[in-house]
């Protein structure tokens, strides 16, 4: 397996530019190793999937990226034009959305859709394309794959059209792939398959997968390594297994104890106090320390940079594994009674 | 699908049964024919004829029935103002009717359009600007006033197109006449056309524009630019479907009023069509006429609305299952 | 008190848009105008008294033969331009409110109706409203005065040719307002049978009426300004086409009818000066409904994010 960078993000901002400026990504500094499966993991307005679309340039306005840079294979592609862009996009880059039902187009039939994709990028004749496209139905399980060439988006089940948007985020070979959410909205018995045709399909093209999501599980499953994004910062990087059992960060450690699993009793449900800040009210310093247990003056005034070695990371000035009851005092457990 | 059209089918005809009684009881009771259409000298014996040959004398649901009967087979009664049958006088300025109502739509969907798009695509190009505030002049300008204008600066100052009437036309088959391949036929048409266009210009242009802004938010739009479909086919295909579909709707609905906005072009600059034709009816308190026209309205209106239900399904394949 | 912060607030971010300011600017003075004017105006132009045939036919004053004490010009009976459009205002305004107004109350009312009886009632009223559409005011209005010709055995007087215009063009309105306060109703309604515990019977209607005629105050608002130009405008064209207002009280659609036989042979103002001050007119309306309705509409309220 090559132990090579597929991608760079060095400081990365993504803003609002109004006056102040109000930063949804502060600094974010991350490589992506070719082939890996990279996990983002924050709560809802983190800032995760907006790392995702910035690797894209597919920012809404008024967001745009302030300050940073991205290079995918060396070569930096956030400066690049939309024109430029369409010919990394799809080919070089390939997106999963969250919503299948409103992420394929209503009036084109999935034949077209897939087929446009793979003769724009790979240059093939129309029998090829057509060809591939069934290829590709196949491989993502779908049956009857020639009948459903022609056929129309809302013919298909959710879990069906998510494995469509996923042929098609693959089908003109990217070597690198972001998963934004993939299963979030899909039933729960679907989200297993859906996973594990990630899994056997990263598995069989070697392709680089960033996943993105807000569930612990599906990363613990999936992913090599692991980012936890919080309040449009970085503050834990590293290997699965690391982030899981040797969390460092207060936020991750509070992360972790809050995932319940069948055994965990009632009584012990876990919730960190307070909530995470929107952008425009983030404190200064340490965007964590109003709800952390190991608050210092220091944590007040300085933003931690991430610190550690190539297997673990943590942006804190104090980080460090939990010492049993440490953190109780400002973490309340939940009364189990609704 | 059958049954969507058959259900669809008859709440029509009960529509334009109502609007059918509508104008019997119009052209039945409202107005006196005996005196509009005989003479003050007319003997006994000729208005017996004409009792009887209108049917004056039965009771009101024989009436009726000889009202659907006859209008089945042509037969719409006899205009009080010119005492020839109104079919005739409909026939001879439907032609000029039809044509310019098509004329303006072709002129305002090529128009439209094109514009809606592109105020859509690039809203804050200087060229979207102008055609958004042209687009509120075209929707608030009374259309007369239009018509107006365009005479004065087009006919009575430039001279380049005429203000009166159809200019030269051809007669084609037994009754049709057409102004389209003269050229004093089309120098009349510009003039009445783009007025009549004006507003439908605008109009279609503010809905494609929406439509469109609309759909390149969409979750799908945004899909298919992460798999970098070229910008022609996102914007050409991916997104212009989804937009015109629902602009066809709002089309058929505005039928009526490109209906009344024919009557008033076509007094402005004298055209021999329906429109005009309608106005003198009101004028002269020709019941016969306008009760026809009642219901003509009524159904076109109608026969529009039904068969774009009936399309519908064809051009948007969610409709179908 | 809270309906005097509310209009503050409005004219706050009204200010904020200088076209929607002009426009209400421009209504607020053609008003003033319309209104006041006829009142300073010791001649009234169409009281046949005052007219100076004489002064027929002079052109504005920057062209020959122009006269300063006409300085539009005058129309075909000697009328000062000036002056017959004053009064030409105030009556297409006149009637607009009137109709409006006609089409509020009526509309308002239907869809109160058609919204509490439910059933039946409710369907009927749906579907004539449905067929309706079909018809414009201006055939409506212009169907109405050919039934009323007919009744009368010919042309109307001034007073009928009034009521048929201001009736036809207000009933043409009801369908919106019908449909707008039936929903509310019905939301309403639903909403009262969860607090049936809380809500005594017998004053259901009177709550119904305090919740409703609040909410539906915005909306209503919005559909009349939008329904002002259209029946300002509907008014003006079946004047031209002589099915409208008579010259002996005109409008400023009677004005360009009169003024339009003159097009061709050269005294184009007779024509010119109405149109524009009605286009002035309505175009300023459309502006401010226009910009009315943005602000009523909670989709696009303009919140921080």
């Amino acid at each position: 397996m090559m132990n090579d960078t597929i991608l760079t993000i060095k400081n990365l901002h993504v803003s609002i530019s109004v006056d102040p400026p109000i930063h949804a990504l502060e600094g974010i500094d991350l490589t992506v190793q070719r082939g890996e499966i990279l996990g983002l993991i924050g709560e809802s307005g983190a800032g995760k999937s907006l790392i995702g679309s910035a690797i894209a340039n597919l920012l809404v306005s008024p967001l745009q990226i302030s300050q940073g840079s991205i290079e995918l294979d060396s070569q930096r592609i956030d400066t690049l034009t939309e024109r430029q862009m369409e010919r990394v996009r799809g080919t070089r880059i390939g997106m999963i959305f969250q919503d299948p039902m409103t992420s394929l187009n209503p009036v084109l039939t999935v034949g077209h859709q897939l087929t446009e994709t793979i003769r724009t990028h790979l240059k093939l004749g129309r029998v090829e394309g057509r060809a591939r496209a069934v290829e590709w139905l196949k491989r993502v399980g779908l049956p009857a794959p020639e009948d459903m060439l022609s056929r129309y988006p809302h013919e298909f089940s959710g879990g069906m059209r998510q494995r469509i948007v996923i042929a098609l985020a693959l089908c003109a070979e990217p070597d690198l792939v972001i998963a934004d959410e993939p299963t979030t909205a899909l039933d729960v018995s679907v989200q297993a398959q859906i996973l594990s045709l990630l899994r056997e399909l990263h598995r069989e093209t070697g392709v680089t997968v960033i996943l993105i999501t807000h569930d612990m599980g599906v990363l613990a499953q999936m992913a090599d390594r692991v980012a936890v994004i919080y309040s449009g910062h970085v503050v834990e990087l590293g290997r699965t297994s690391e982030i899981v059992e040797h969390s460092q960060h207060p936020y991750t450690i509070g992360l972790m104890r809050s995932i319940v699993d069948i055994d965990t009793p009632v009584a012990t449900l876990f919730q960190i106090e307070g909530s995470m800040p929107r952008p425009s009210d983030r404190p200064s310093g340490c965007a964590f320390h109003p709800r952390c247990p190991r608050m210092t003056q220091r944590c007040h005034n300085d933003v931690p940079a991430l610190e550690g070695n190539t297997l673990h990371r943590t942006a804190c000035w104090h980080p460090g594994q939990t010492s049993g009851t440490e953190g109780t005092p400002k973490i309340e457990a939940k009364d189990a009674a609704c | 699908m059958i049954r969507l059209a058959a259900n669809r089918f008859g709440q029509t005809l009960i529509v334009l049964f109502v609007i059918a009684l509508l104008a019997f009881v119009l052209s039945a009771y409202v107005g006196d024919p005996l005196t509009s259409l005989l003479p003050l000298d007319a003997s006994q014996a000729q208005r017996d004829a004409l009792t009887s040959q209108l049917n004056l004398d039965k009771s009101m649901p024989e009436r009726f029935l000889y009202f659907i009967w006859d209008a089945l087979h042509g037969d719409f009664g006899i205009s009080f103002r010119t005492n020839e049958p109104v079919i005739d006088l409909l026939l001879v300025r439907l032609p000029a009717t039809l044509e310019l109502a098509f004329v303006s739509l072709v002129i305002a969907l090529a128009i439209g359009i094109p514009t809606g798009i592109h105020a859509a695509l690039y809203p804050r190009s200087l060229l979207s600007q102008t055609f958004m505030f042209g687009s509120i002049l075209g929707v608030t300008l009374p259309n007369f006033v239009v018509g107006i204008f365009l005479i004065l600066v087009f006919s009575v100052n430039l001279g380049w197109f005429n203000s009166f009437g159809r200019g030269e036309t051809v007669q084609i088959g037994s009754w049709w006449t057409t102004g389209l391949l003269t050229k004093s036929g089309w120098q009349s048409m510009i003039l009445p056309a783009v007025t009549m266009s004006l507003f439908q210009i605008a109009f279609i242009m503010r809905m494609v524009r929406a439509q469109m802004q609309e759909v390149m938010q969409s979750d799908y739009i945004r899909f298919a630019r992460a798999r970098g479909v070229r910008q022609r086919s996102l914007h050409y295909v991916h997104a212009l479907k989804n937009t015109l579909i629902p602009v066809i709707t709002i089309i058929g609905l505005q039928l009526g009023n490109i209906i009344a906005f024919a009557v008033v072009t076509e007094v402005v600059f004298s055209w021999p069509g329906m429109g005009s034709l309608f106005l003198q009816s009101v004028l002269a308190a020709d019941m016969p006429v306008i009760s026809v026209y009642l219901v003509m309205i009524g159904l076109i209106y109608s026969l529009v609305n039904l068969a774009i239900e009936l399309i519908y399904p064809l051009v948007d394949p969610r409709v179908l299952t | 008190m809270r309906v005097m912060k509310r209009q503050r607030d409005m004219l706050k971010e009204l200010r904020r848009c200088p076209s929607a300011t002009v426009a209400l600017m421009v209504i607020v003075a053609l008003v003033l105008v319309a209104f006041i004017g006829p009142l300073l105006i010791s001649d009234n132009p169409f009281d046949l008294i005052n007219l100076d045939l004489m002064a027929a036919y002079t052109p504005p004053i920057w062209l020959d033969g122009g006269d300063p004490s006409w300085p539009l010009g005058t129309d075909d009976q000697g009328r000062n331009m000036v002056t017959a459009m004053i009064f030409g205002l105030r009556t297409s305004l006149l009637i607009g409110l009137v109709a409006v107004l006609i089409g509020m109350v009526f509309g308002v009312g239907m869809g109160l109706i058609s919204g509490y009886t439910g059933g039946t009632v409710d369907a009927v009223i749906m579907r004539i409203a449905d067929v309706q559409l079909a018809y414009p005011a201006l055939l409506i209005a212009m169907i109405i005065d050919g039934v009323a010709r007919s009744i009368k055995g010919g042309a109307l007087d001034g007073k009928t040719a009034v009521t048929i215009v201001i009736l036809s063009i207000g009933l043409s309105f009801w369908v919106q307002y019908a449909r707008t306060v039936r929903s509310s109703v019905m939301i309403e309604r639903n909403l009262e049978y969860v607090q049936a515990a809380r809500v005594t019977g017998l004053n259901s209607r009177q709550i119904l009426l305090r919740h409703i005629l609040p909410n539906i105050f915005g909306p209503v608002f919005v559909i009349a300004t939008i329904n002002l130009a259209i029946a300002i405008i509907t008014e003006a064209t079946l004047s031209f086409l002589g099915v409208g207002i008579p010259l002996t009280q005109p409008s400023l659609g009677t004005l360009i009818r009169n003024g339009n036989t003159y097009l061709n042979s050269g005294e184009w103002w007779i024509a010119v000066w109405p149109c524009l001050l009605l286009v002035v007119l309505v175009v300023a309306v459309n502006v401010f409904g226009d910009w009315m309705r943005d602000y009523m509409n909670p989709k696009l309220r303009r919140g921080v994010r």
